[in-house]
């Protein structure tokens, strides 16, 4: 299966990418963390190309927040909830 | 008093230069993304089969009806809760400049090559892409960092597609939090 090394937003790497085209003649590239960036039908080799340098120039940066990191907060805040004994968790909104 | 915030969406036909929807909905309270380009069809009624694309959801922001001097340091991001395995996320880049914002086109369930910020992985909102401001509509150009505050201001439109393969689960998707950060003063 051909491979291309394409930046991976969710790694924040540049990884290989397995290339497939879809039913809808779109081209997939999925990286080995499952994640994936399709490209449309009916691009040239240029445009191809092009669409590929803007994934990294339009993603890399991003600070992101793993499930794992995301579990973590959730913990803590219900430990400081429990440790005040605040059981109304109520999101705040923005009453503007 | 703050500025009244609501939340639009357009949809339906390209009309007009710059190219707007035909229909503009107002008090919009969700990003249901579907096959389907009509604002009020319930996603129940317009699953996204695996493999295939979400219609582009052109959502936008209305700042109305409130006493503020300026809007500025718009920020747009996925900020919490990850999506399942064959699904990705695409939106709008970061606008630096007035020709960066995403111009509308008749939503479809094709895969939109004009949407490459990658936001199916949740961020800090702080990295998130930069929103540009204006006084008339979404698609007008004149956008700027910051507005001010005298009458009705609109965002770019923050457009948004779900991006699917056949790995994709069957049954609905994990319900995300997508932020739209700004100051107001």
């Amino acid at each position: 299966m051909p491979t291309r090394e394409i930046f991976n937003a969710n790694t924040q790497q540049v990884e290989p990418a397995e290339l497939t085209v879809d039913h809808n003649n779109d081209i997939v590239a999925t990286f080995q963390d499952g994640s994936f960036l399709k490209f449309p039908a009916g691009l040239d080799r240029q445009q191809f190309e092009d669409q590929i340098n803007l994934v990294q120039v339009h993603n890399q940066g991003q600070e992101v927040i793993t499930p794992e990191y995301e579990a973590a907060k959730e913990a803590e805040r219900a430990a400081s909830l429990a440790l005040i004994g605040d059981t109304s968790d109520v999101p705040q909104e923005n009453a503007g | 008093m703050a500025a009244t915030y609501d939340w639009q969406e357009d949809t339906g036909t390209a009309t007009g230069s710059p190219a707007k929807g035909t229909t503009r909905t107002t008090g919009v309270t969700d990003i249901n993304w579907k096959n389907s380009g009509t604002q009020g069809t319930a996603y129940s009624a317009a699953p996204i089969t695996a493999g295939n694309n979400s219609f582009q959801k052109a959502t936008f922001a209305k700042f109305t009806n409130g006493t503020f001097n300026q809007v500025s340091g718009g920020l747009w991001a996925h900020t919490a809760t990850a999506f399942g395995t064959g699904l990705t996320l695409k939106g709008g880049i970061s606008i630096t400049a007035d020709t960066d914002r995403w111009l509308y086109v008749t939503p479809s369930a094709t895969t939109d090559s004009n949407l490459t910020t990658n936001m199916t992985s949740a961020i800090a909102i702080g990295s998130g892409v930069t929103i540009w401001y204006g006084a008339t509509g979404p698609e007008a150009t004149g956008k700027a960092a910051s507005v001010d505050g005298s009458v009705d201001r609109f965002s770019v439109y923050l457009t948004t597609q779900l991006q699917t393969t056949g790995s994709a689960a069957a049954g609905d998707t994990a319900t995300v939090t997508l932020t739209h950060q700004y100051n107001e003063n």
